[in-house]
């Protein structure tokens, strides 16, 4: 879907990205990851040319962006900036129906849509429709700019630190939530972060940049399991193995059978929650489906393979 | 807000309704004049006099409007982008300059008439409003610009959905200024060679009547203060957001 | 850094001055009563008008030179505005030597339009060098000095009016001045019960924006009828003796019980006291030794110290209304914006209120009172243009002249120093507030 060739991209003399080459393909979502600073926002960028190229090339669909025109191109592209930028000048539905009006699209039709996507970024349509963006919290500004990003349906997503504005906990809540979106709407999404657990738990594969170069490229299990040099070693942290178990389910650790006395955990969790609870004192635990039928159990050696 | 609109248009009518009453301002009028001065401005109506002011007033008003808000739009586009220092470079210099020095300064090159008047008031009319339109046009929040380009506008769509209206607080702050300047300036005027409210004031101020100087005053007093609440409530309902 | 291709600012001003130099640069008036003949190109002496053509042209060039670009365009700025003198002064003498003694010749809009262009041009060059705004003040000198000004319309007025110019100045000045200080007397404790009491904040702000709308010479004629009635209708021994009442009054705010009254005794006071006080240091600084005269005799009424409908007395009120506004504005915003962890801070060091003031909130709010004075000079010294029109002087009183008789030059020979010491005295108040900002937060 999408298709970097050898990209740079230098401000003055400055080469922010040197060679960056790698492929996206149709839905799935890819992490760019990075210390601050490294570029992250800048290729974002390039793809949808808010800013132009210095060298190589990105495809879309297998077309050269240079070829296309910037502005209809953007229009087929969602865009969650970093910094929300909602229009304060519009209210909340406005907001969401920018792309859609932009496409002169039917005005009753865009304002169901909104209704929906709010409904579905978990905010009140009734409620917070017609407010202002200053009249909402940090959070409730980011589902927004998520709603607006989605809301003419691009094929393609590209969301800077969309989750970034809040606190650990609506933090977590919305990553759930994203989890959750993204299985109903089947998008492309190049996605930036520098939480190395948000990438974990959200990415189909993390791509981690530094110094202008793709460090490593790959599946959070292999990325976790085997970090292709120093640098992605300690980017990832000591507790990568842990990090690593977050992404496994309970139910592809666990052995058939059942422990008797044992306590239960539902087969949803993954092998870190488990973990935890058998770090806590417990000798070993049931998996359960949702009838909580006992389909297999758990215990630290299991973990240990 | 609504309210606070049909109270203000009442007022006007109420204004203009009182503004009509020439033998009632006659009759009060005499009250201060002493006995051998005539009560009240004798070659034009109150009525005459208040249309002078407005003609000359809205007139130079619509000629800011015209001039300057695209010229405020034109330096701050990337291809007027040159001329940015030089434009508010002389709009701050300019609101130094006192605005009935500038009437006369304007004298000598135009000569006695209303024409001198007009282009004296509607230049330092624009001063107000260009530096509102560029300060709004040039503080437009980066990130709403960054969103805007993302979402697919092109400049058009940006300048009429982002920056005009994220613009016009300032550029209706402007405008007011300019219009209560304006209103104030042309009261001098008549000195210039126009009409206007300000005409029975000089009369009076020369000939120690008090009546013609209230005759003027009142009414301008009137007309000031009822602009001024005009284009403040005019940003209240256009500016809901901020 | 490297240079543009070519610089449109600097094209724009020698394009003004080309075209400057094709309109009329002189009006020639026989007498007071013609219209006049505009003097334009094809009347200027041969080969100095051509010269002065083609030194903008060479101007308008030097935008596209890709070297030395500077140096060439400055210089060229200077010849030009001399060549142009050159010009005007030749014909100037030319068009006098068989007229009569009351011809005149002024300044055209050629001129003014030249002059502009220039001031464009000087604008570009010092977007590259800083110094070059100079370049305008150094060529008007220059050519005043070389040129035949003496001959031109306004300073023949000038020199009919020499001996009433510096007093009428001085007074205008005095006007100005001495308002700016009244309303800094009432503003700055204004803006800082604004800030204070949360209850008078719309009050305080709402009535000095109100102010503000009035027309001048409206304000003026609504003051007439009570200060002409206050000024006939009592003596200085009367004011006095209710002064004296009301200062003993003062001392009720230290009863408890009565401080309402004591606090309306120091309004009522200073109400009274401050207007009489300007116009006592009004007439002391434009020497009006009559009526100083008339503050000692008790007898005398309060027209005969100035308070009357016209004159001094409502210059001075309206003026001081008109400069509360970005006083008490600007203060307000000063002490809004000093950051509540400072203030902290200074009570928790073990400051008292009174300390606390001095010593944090004043200093921090300094600059913007400051920025307030300022703006209000700027304001009371352009209003009290119209002063002259309720016959307090200033110099707006050669523009009445002018306009009574009809001769733009004297209406120019005011209006002019107006706006020069307007920006002389905008300058001098930056800078004053450049060193009255603690070193800590100058930009
Ligand atoms: N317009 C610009 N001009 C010059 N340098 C720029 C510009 N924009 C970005 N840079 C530089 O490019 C580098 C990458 O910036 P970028 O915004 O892509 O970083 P990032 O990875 O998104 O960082 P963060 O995680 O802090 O958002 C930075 O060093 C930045 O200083
Ligand atoms: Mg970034």
């Amino acid at each position: 879907m999408i298709k970097l060739e050898h990209v740079v991209k230098a401000y003055g003399e400055q080469e922010v990205l040197k060679d960056i080459s790698f492929e996206i393909a149709k839905g799935e979502l890819v992490v760019l990851i990075g210390p601050s600073g490294c570029g992250k926002s800048t290729l974002l960028r390039l793809i949808n040319r808010m800013i132009e190229l210095s060298g190589g090339r990105i495809l879309i669909k297998d077309r050269d962006t240079r070829t296309l025109d910037p502005v209809s191109l953007r229009l087929g592209i969602g865009y969650v900036i970093q910094s929300i930028g909602l229009f304060s000048h519009m209210t909340i539905f406005e907001n969401v129906e920018v792309v859609p009006s932009l496409l002169q699209q039917n005005k009753k039709l865009r304002r169901e849509r909104a209704r929906e996507l709010l409904d579905m970024m978990g905010l009140e349509p009734a409620q917070y429709g017609q407010r202002y963006p200053k009249e909402l919290s940090g959070g409730q500004q980011q589902r927004v700019g998520i709603a607006r990003a989605i809301a003419a349906d691009p094929e393609i997503m590209l969301m800077d630190e969309p989750f970034s504005a809040v606190d650990p906990i609506t933090r977590e809540q919305l990553q759930d939530h994203f989890l959750g979106l993204k299985t109903q709407i089947d998008k492309t999404i190049v996605f930036v972060t520098h939480d190395v657990d948000e990438a974990v738990k959200l990415g189909d594969r993390i791509c981690i940049l530094n110094q202008g170069l793709v460090q490593q490229i790959d599946s959070p299990k292999a990325l976790l399991h085997k970090p292709a040099n120093d640098f992605v070693a300690s980017f990832l942290g000591e507790d990568r193995e842990l990090k690593r178990l977050s992404r496994i389910p309970v139910t592809d650790v666990m052995r058939s059978g059942a422990h008797p006395e044992a306590r239960t955990i539902e087969k949803h969790k993954s092998a870190k929650d488990a973990l935890n609870r058998l770090l806590a004192g417990e000798n070993s635990l049931n998996v359960i489906d949702d009838q909580n039928s006992i389909i297999g159990t758990v215990n630290l050696q299991d973990l240990q393979g | 807000m609504r309210r606070q609109g049909l109270l203000l248009l009442a007022a006007w009518l109420g204004s203009f309704w009182l503004f009509a009453q020439q033998s009632g301002w006659k009759h009060a009028l005499s009250y201060v004049a002493s006995k051998n001065q005539t009560p009240i401005f004798e070659r034009n109506t109150l009525w005459e006099l208040v249309w002078q002011h407005l003609n000359l007033c809205l007139f130079s008003m619509l000629l800011v409007m015209i001039i300057g808000l695209p010229l405020a739009l034109f330096v701050t586009r990337s291809y007027g982008k040159p001329f940015l220092g030089l434009v508010s470079n002389t709009v701050n210099i300019g609101q130094i300059f006192p605005p009935t020095a500038v009437l006369f300064l304007f004298l000598p090159i135009f000569g006695f008439g209303p024409t001198a008047a007009i282009i004296a008031l509607f230049i330092y009319g624009l001063l107000p409003t260009v530096r509102g339109g560029l300060l709004g046009l040039s503080t437009i929040p980066e990130d709403q610009s960054n969103a805007a380009l993302g979402c697919g506008m092109n400049a058009w769509q940006i300048l009429w959905r982002l920056e005009f209206p994220q613009a016009l607080p300032s550029i209706l702050a402007g405008l007011r200024t300019s219009l209560i300047l304006i209103i104030a300036t042309a009261t001098v005027a008549p000195l210039v060679g126009t009409g206007g409210l300000g005409v029975p004031i000089i009369a009076g101020l020369s000939t120690n009547n008090v009546a013609l100087v209230l005759e003027g005053a009142l009414p301008v007093a009137l007309i000031a203060v009822l602009a001024d609440m005009t284009v403040r409530w005019l940003e209240q309902v256009l500016v809901r957001w901020a | 850094m490297m240079t543009k291709r070519f610089d449109p600012v600097l094209l724009l001003g020698a394009g003004l001055g080309l075209v400057a130099s094709l309109f009329p640069l002189l009006l020639f008036k026989a007498n007071r009563l013609v219209l006049g003949d505009f003097i334009g190109f094809p009347d200027l002496p041969v080969p100095h008008a051509y010269l002065m053509l083609l030194a903008f042209l060479a101007l308008l060039a030097s935008a596209f030179l890709p070297k030395f670009r500077l140096p060439i365009a400055s210089s060229l700025v200077v010849i030009s505005w001399l060549l142009l003198n050159w010009t005007i002064s030749l014909t100037t003498r030319q068009l006098l030597a068989d007229a009569p003694a009351i011809a005149r010749v002024s300044f055209a809009p050629g001129f003014w339009l030249a002059l502009f262009a220039l001031y464009v041009a000087c604008f570009a060059l010092s977007q590259r060098w800083r110094w070059a705004f100079l370049l305008l003040p150094v060529a008007v000198l220059l050519g005043s000095w070389l040129g035949h000004y003496e001959l031109l319309g306004p300073a023949v007025e000038f020199r009919s009016v020499a001996s009433e110019f510096l007093p009428q100045t001085l007074r205008h000045l005095a006007l100005s001045l001495v308002s700016l200080v009244l309303a800094a007397l009432i503003g700055l404790p204004l803006g800082i019960l604004a800030f204070r009491q949360r209850q008078f904040e719309n009050i305080i702000l709402g009535g000095a924006g109100l102010l503000q709308t009035l027309p001048s010479i409206a304000l003026f004629g609504l003051l007439l009828p009570p200060l002409a009635y206050l000024g006939r209708s009592f003596q200085l021994s009367q004011v006095l003796i209710i002064l004296a009442i009301l200062i003993l009054f003062i001392g009720l705010r230290w009863v408890s019980s009565l401080r309402f009254l004591g606090n309306l005794a120091v309004s009522g006071t200073l109400i009274l006291a401050l207007p009489l006080f300007g116009l006592w240091l009004v007439s002391l600084l434009s020497g009006e030794s009559a009526t100083l005269k008339s503050w000692l005799n008790l007898n005398s009424s309060l027209a005969d110290i100035g308070l009357r409908g016209i004159g001094a007395a409502p210059v001075l009120i309206a003026l001081t209304l008109y400069a509360l506004l970005p006083i008490v504005v600007n203060t307000h915003l000063g002490l809004r914006n000093i950051p509540p962890g400072t203030l902290d801070a200074a009570t928790g060091m073990g400051m008292n209120a009174r300390q606390r003031f001095w010593r944090a909130e004043f200093p921090l709010a300094l600059p913007f009172m400051m920025e307030g004075l300022r703006t209000a000079l700027v304001l009371t010294f352009g209003i009290t243009t119209v002063a002259a029109l309720v016959g307090a002087g200033g110099l707006g009183f050669f523009i009445l002249r002018g306009v009574e008789n009809a001769a733009p030059d004297l209406v120019l020979l005011g209006a002019l120093p107006i706006v020069l010491l307007a920006l002389v005295l905008d300058s001098f108040m930056r800078g004053l507030s450049w060193l009255l900002t603690p070193k800590g937060l100058r930009s």
